[in-house]
């Protein structure tokens, strides 16, 4: 378990009939920044609040740097959260604030003095010590909460939706700040969040949830680009999900017969569990990104005709609704790009941007 | 149409009034009419019997020792019984908050709530009593040789004792909701950073329900201060509460002038102690926004 910041072996929680987390093993490497990223109700608080020590998992272990903490009380784990709502102590002065855990584990009076006014600079809060929290905008309790955290120098930092309080521009300025210190002090940091844009751009790893399962853990690019099931897929980023027969399959490339015409796609996971089941006739689904889909001149590969039903203006790009074959597919195209509504056009994919993924799935 | 606009909230407020008025008058008529009058009482002023006319004859002869006595014990049974009570409370809340059972124990704390205070008192002296309860354990164990006199006692342990009994429901409920009220982040975080136990209590649960727990002090102080019920069954002979001496100025005595001096002090003494826990709770609402 050397070289091992946190180890999760089988992790189980249940709440009366309710499995909130379902035998979850990962580990996690020291100075890392993992994110559990999920719909609500999936789990990730409550895997997060049993890293913290705030809930006893009913089964399964979890390892410190190679230590059982199971049976370890949450003042005693040296981990330090920040919390969805910031948490901070209102009858507390901001530098109170900062120096509370300091206090509770007895940090010399001189060495207090120092790590305060270290992570006040860190978190740029210099000059407002004397403030109460009611006087501080969302940001800056955010940051207080930050400070709060890294002061006690911990071995593992745990986010539970620091951000989802504060407004879009605030979000984006806080999110590099907690990204710049946990690269600056390499600390190993967790993170919940529901936001998978959040997530692809924080993440070392991220590991997606649903319904208490782990459904994938990789890196941001691996969860985006190669899912490894339709809910992954359709959770990160939008997908099209085209359900398909596997009608041949070599060297890494599928072909599928699919309602909106006969596709090639990648056989992206070598050892998936695709691979060893994928025989001829086996039922697939595709998923394609409405990005990687692109209007054509009916040449190339993965070629297919489709009926502009509604376009919607995205800023920045605009979203086609296309009826292929009775099928509805989304498909971005520069906003520059001419389509008339109830007009059929030929648009195509690369294999190399069609996943095949197994059917079955949670 | 411009000029009946600006008419519009006028007449509304005036409606408001309206509506208050209800409650304004009696407000008016049995609390601020009433003290009133008894001031005037103090004074000379509307005088039941015999002639009306100013006089500081009620005062200069009020401050005697009695009245000195009476006043201490009153505040003494009044502070001690308040804050015993909260003492019990504060635990008793936050493991009410934490249990299970919540409602069913907050339902049977809140019992003595329902029982009149005389019921209660004659119920309590069988606790505290020469041949009560408490002392036949204690003179069964060994631990004292001679029953300990508790009732009519002159420092009034069977007194507060009732007192604490009759009070903790009404304390409880108060202190219950602001344990409650205290975010479960907060206590988490708290927990996170290495605060447990005595130290989370001073330094999160203390600051952020001392104001609950100033009101729960004063209500019972109030309450207690101006007890006649309990203090004329479990109190001693002498000194008297203030209600007491109040009663037996009017009763025995039918001297209206005195015992109006004696409701004098005693609405001081209330104002006195709203005015402390406002200027408290003014402090604590700077310190904890």
């Amino acid at each position: 378990m050397s070289g091992t910041a946190i180890e999760v072996r089988g992790l189980l929680k249940q709440f009366d009939d309710f499995t909130a987390v379902n035998r979850i093993s990962f580990s996690i490497e020291p100075g890392e920044f993992v994110t559990l990223l999920g719909p609500s109700g999936c789990g990730k608080t409550t895997m997060l609040r049993m890293l913290a020590g705030f809930i006893r998992p009913d089964d399964g272990e979890i390892y410190f740097n190679g230590r059982l903490m199971n049976d370890i009380d949450t003042s005693e784990r040296n981990t330090a959260m920040v919390f969805q709502s910031y948490a901070l102590f209102p009858h507390k002065s901001v530098y109170e604030n900062i120096r509370f855990g300091l206090r509770m584990k007895k940090v010399p009076k001189e060495e207090q003095a120092k790590r305060i006014k270290e992570a006040m600079e860190m978190v740029d809060l210099m000059g407002l010590e004397r403030r109460k929290p009611y006087e501080l905008s969302g940001g800056q309790q955010q940051r207080v909460a930050l400070a709060r955290a890294i002061v006690t120098r911990p071995d593992v930092l745990l986010f539970d939706e620091p951000l989802s309080n504060l407004d879009a521009k605030l979000r984006d300025k806080v999110r590099e700040d907690i990204r710049r210190l946990q690269r600056m002090l390499g600390i190993t940091s967790i993170y919940v969040t529901h936001d998978q844009a959040e997530a692809l751009s924080i993440s070392d790893r991220i590991i997606v949830m649903n319904k208490g399962h782990m459904e994938q853990m990789d890196t941001a690019y691996g969860i985006y680009e190669k899912p490894d099931s339709a809910f992954v897929a359709d959770f990160v980023g939008s997908a099209n999900l085209i359900p398909g027969m596997m009608l041949h399959c070599e060297n890494g490339i599928a072909k599928v017969e699919t309602d909106i015409g006969t596709l090639e796609g990648s056989e992206f996971k070598e050892d998936m569990e695709l691979d060893k089941r994928s025989k001829l006739g086996y039922e697939v689904r595709l998923c394609i990104r409405p990005e990687d889909i692109r209007a054509c001149d009916d040449s190339g590969e993965n070629v297919f005709r489709g009926r502009v039903t509604d376009q919607i203006y995205l800023g920045n790009t605009r979203d086609l609704i296309l009826d292929v074959r009775g099928r509805s597919i989304r498909c971005t195209v520069r906003k520059t790009q001419e389509f008339e509504t109830g007009g059929e056009y030929p648009f195509s994919v690369d294999r190399a941007f069609v996943h095949v993924l197994r059917k079955a799935g949670r | 149409m411009e000029r009946q606009k600006k008419r519009m909230p006028v007449l509304l407020g005036a409606l408001k009034s309206l509506l208050m008025a209800p409650g304004l008058l009696y407000i008016i008529l049995c609390a601020a009419m009433l003290i009133a009058i008894m001031i005037g009482q103090s004074f000379g002023y509307f005088q039941i019997t015999g002639d009306s006319g100013f006089t500081l004859q009620y005062w200069q002869s009020f401050f005697d020792r009695q009245f000195i006595d009476s006043l201490i014990y009153s505040l003494k049974t009044g502070i001690l019984s308040s804050v015993l009570a909260l003492c019990i409370c504060y635990p008793l809340a936050v493991m009410i908050s934490k249990s299970r059972m919540q409602k069913t124990l907050l339902a049977l704390m809140k019992i003595p709530m329902f029982i009149p205070a005389l019921v209660a008192s004659f119920l309590l002296l069988n606790l505290v009593d020469y041949n009560g309860f408490i002392n036949f354990i204690l003179t069964g164990l060994g631990i004292v040789k001679e029953p300990l006199r508790m009732r009519n006692d002159k420092y009034a342990i069977g007194v507060i004792c009732i007192q604490i009994w009759k009070n903790v429901p009404t304390q409880l409920i108060i202190m219950y909701s602001a344990v409650l009220s205290i975010r479960k982040d907060i206590t988490d975080a708290a927990h996170n950073l290495g605060c447990r136990g005595l130290s989370y209590f001073i330094e999160i649960m203390l600051p952020m329900t001392i104001s609950s727990a100033l009101v729960a002090i004063l209500l019972v102080f109030i309450g207690v201060f101006g007890d006649f019920a309990i203090s004329s069954t479990a109190g001693p002979v002498y000194p008297n509460t203030l209600s007491s001496l109040l009663q037996m100025k009017v009763n025995l005595f039918y001297d209206w002038g005195q015992a109006s001096c004696i409701g004098v002090v005693m609405v001081a003494v209330a104002i006195m102690v709203i005015c402390l826990y406002t200027y408290l709770s003014r402090l604590l609402m700077r310190a904890n926004g």
